[in-house]
């Protein structure tokens, strides 16, 4: 079975960031780490293949920084790696980069495609159904159980859906969006790690793929400029003893929810 | 024409009132339909009414509790030869899907998750948050697209006054359509996803056992919200996944969002960062949710928390007498 993971790198959390000197672009204090979405999904694959045979490939789009997701990969049990590392990718949105992903999937035999629910900067939760539309087959998201069936033409899976969860079935090939709960990233071993190092990263660019960088933009839509939220909180920290503050809180939640609270 | 898709298991207010918005920026008075799909829709159409003036019941027995890939491609295909200026999606977990399999169908860009519309001198600005709520993305949209509308914005409740033209439509789809089948619904296991809730007491590793999340569910009954808990919770199985909130569960965005025992990690602090006020209840005076708070109670939640719930029941009670 081949299995196909296309991930991203993400903002930590925990960074502080600043908008640049163009206003359009962000610069984080901390490394980007993995999506975190992405994790589980890599993880997902490689268990597939270890329960199913088949390889596991992680691909990934964009200018620059690509290398140390696509290494982290390979330690947690990606057997290749792609990136498609083009300058023309620098600044390119949701829809762009899934054209050059879905390009470049094209090249190669794909059962199951995995990727993350969301990258969790953006959170906009595109490029599976970005993929799955421009390849034209299936998408299944937000999945927290798969199976494949015995034949290995089909799948089960089990997505989460608003206030609920929903059981489907489909056939392959389709792409899956993971989402937590679908499997634990496992830590990778000092031998794994070292063995990835040995792993050769392949590259390729928009020329390789036939892809005209002018065809990359999306016509309607620009980030017209980025902006820190201007409302940030200064806490009135309650003083007393519990009864004392467990009132004040109690009087401002009045006010605050009014008479439409309680049912 | 500015078209409104439906969701099958959410409230679709936000995007009604998003698309109202952009109907009288366009000047002509452009009409809002609305499309909802499945066997038999009209039941589900009762509730547009008096939002709309017009919708369409794209019916087949295929989309009786379809997946969100058999409903994109009913709608596309419905879409395909109408006149097009705005689709506009309900930013739920199923509209965050059929808005970029609309956007590639039919060749329009898609701008997701938006909070804030703005029109100057002719051309549209979307605002979407960016980074859990530390930024905010102004994208110029010109003419053309498919929107998700972020939970809880644009619900201004409205009545047109008088009752929408139905039109019902057999939808355009083969069996070989039905690409993803739905072969069961489980865990309905609360009635609003927390996305979409007013109030939301929330619960942290300071809950210390499941249990005593029932103490958290009196102050949501109380104060017409919905339970919600931290990753740490959730790791710990007291509270289902469908309620976390933060980098890895949900993005909320409440009236009030009440943290219980919640120190308050970046990654949680993603995910109610846009919540309109916030109270915080910690042991710990350096916890850093006080940092994302406006009102902070340093004390033992399981001391404050009935004593608040005590003191809100007596303020209503004096109220009343």
């Amino acid at each position: 079975m081949d299995i196909i993971v296309c991930v991203t790198s993400v903002p930590d959390a925990a960074s502080r960031i600043e908008i640049d000197s163009t206003g359009l672009g962000i610069k984080a204090a901390f490394p980007s780490i993995l999506n975190p979405f992405d994790e589980i999904a890599l993880e997902e694959a490689v268990r597939l293949a270890e329960a199913h045979g088949g390889s596991v490939t992680v691909v990934h789009a964009g200018a620059e920084g690509g290398e140390e997701p696509l290494r982290k990969c390979l330690a947690q049990g990606a057997d290749e790696a792609v990136y498609v590392k083009d300058p023309a990718l620098l600044g390119a949105d949701g829809l762009a980069t899934a054209r050059v992903l879905a390009k470049a999937i094209q090249t190669m035999p794909h059962d199951v495609i995995l990727c993350g629910r969301a990258a969790t900067g953006a959170a906009a939760g595109s490029t599976g159904p970005y993929l799955a539309a421009l390849l034209g087959i299936p998408i299944i998201p937000s999945i927290r159980k798969l199976k494949i069936l015995s034949n290995g033409r089909d799948a089960e899976a089990e997505c989460e859906a608003q206030a609920g969860g929903l059981s489907v079935e489909c056939g392959l090939s389709a792409v899956f969006t993971a989402t937590k709960g679908l499997a634990e990233p496992r830590y990778p071993s000092m031998q794994s790690i070292m063995k990835a190092r040995k792993k050769a990263i392949r590259y390729l660019d928009l020329n390789a793929l036939g892809i005209a960088p002018a065809s990359l933009s999306t016509p309607g839509i620009k980030r017209e400029r980025l902006s820190r939220r201007s409302n940030a909180r200064s806490c009135v920290m309650l003083k007393g003893g519990v009864e004392t503050q467990a009132k004040e809180a109690a009087r401002f939640l009045d006010e605050k929810i009014g008479a439409g609270g309680g049912r | 024409m500015i078209w409104v898709v439906a969701d099958t298991q959410a409230p679709t207010e936000g995007a009604l009132g998003a698309a109202r918005l952009l109907a009288a920026a366009s000047g002509r008075g452009a009409p809002v339909s609305l499309i909802l799909t499945g066997a038999d829709p009209a039941g589900a159409a009762k509730g547009y009414l008096r939002s709309t003036g017009r919708i369409y019941l794209l019916a087949h027995r295929l989309l009786a509790d379809a997946s969100v890939d058999t409903r994109a491609c009913a709608v596309a295909r419905f879409l395909k030869d109408k006149e097009t200026s705005f689709i506009v999606v309900p930013g739920t977990p199923d509209g965050g899907v059929l808005a970029p399999l609309l956007s590639v169908a039919l060749g329009l860009p898609c701008v997701t998750n938006v909070t804030g519309l703005e029109f100057k001198d002719g051309s549209m600005l979307a605002q979407r948050p960016l980074l859990g709520g530390k930024l905010t993305e102004t994208v110029a949209v010109d003419g053309r697209a498919v929107m998700t509308i972020a939970p809880r914005s644009f619900k201004e409740t409205f009545d047109s006054g008088r009752d929408a033209e139905t039109t019902r439509m057999d939808a355009e789809l083969a069996q070989t359509d039905a690409r993803v089948r739905v072969s069961g619904r489980a865990g309905q296991d609360h009635a609003l996803d927390i996305t979409e809730a007013d109030v939301i007491v929330s619960g942290g590793r300071g809950m210390a056992a499941g249990p005593n999340f029932k103490l958290l569910e009196e102050l949501a009954a109380l104060t017409g919200g919905e339970v919600a808990a931290s990753r740490g919770a959730v790791d710990s199985g007291w509270m289902p996944q469908s309620r976390q909130v933060g980098q890895t569960g949900k993005t909320v965005s409440p009236a009030v969002y009440i943290a219980c025992g919640i120190s308050g990690a970046p990654q949680h602090i993603a995910g109610m960062r846009l919540s309109e006020t916030v109270v915080a209840i910690n042991k710990d005076p350096d916890a850093p949710i006080f940092r994302e708070a406006d009102l902070g109670v340093v004390a033992d939640l399981f001391e404050a928390v009935p004593l608040i719930i005590e003191e809100i029941r007596r303020i209503r009670n004096d109220r009343e007498v």
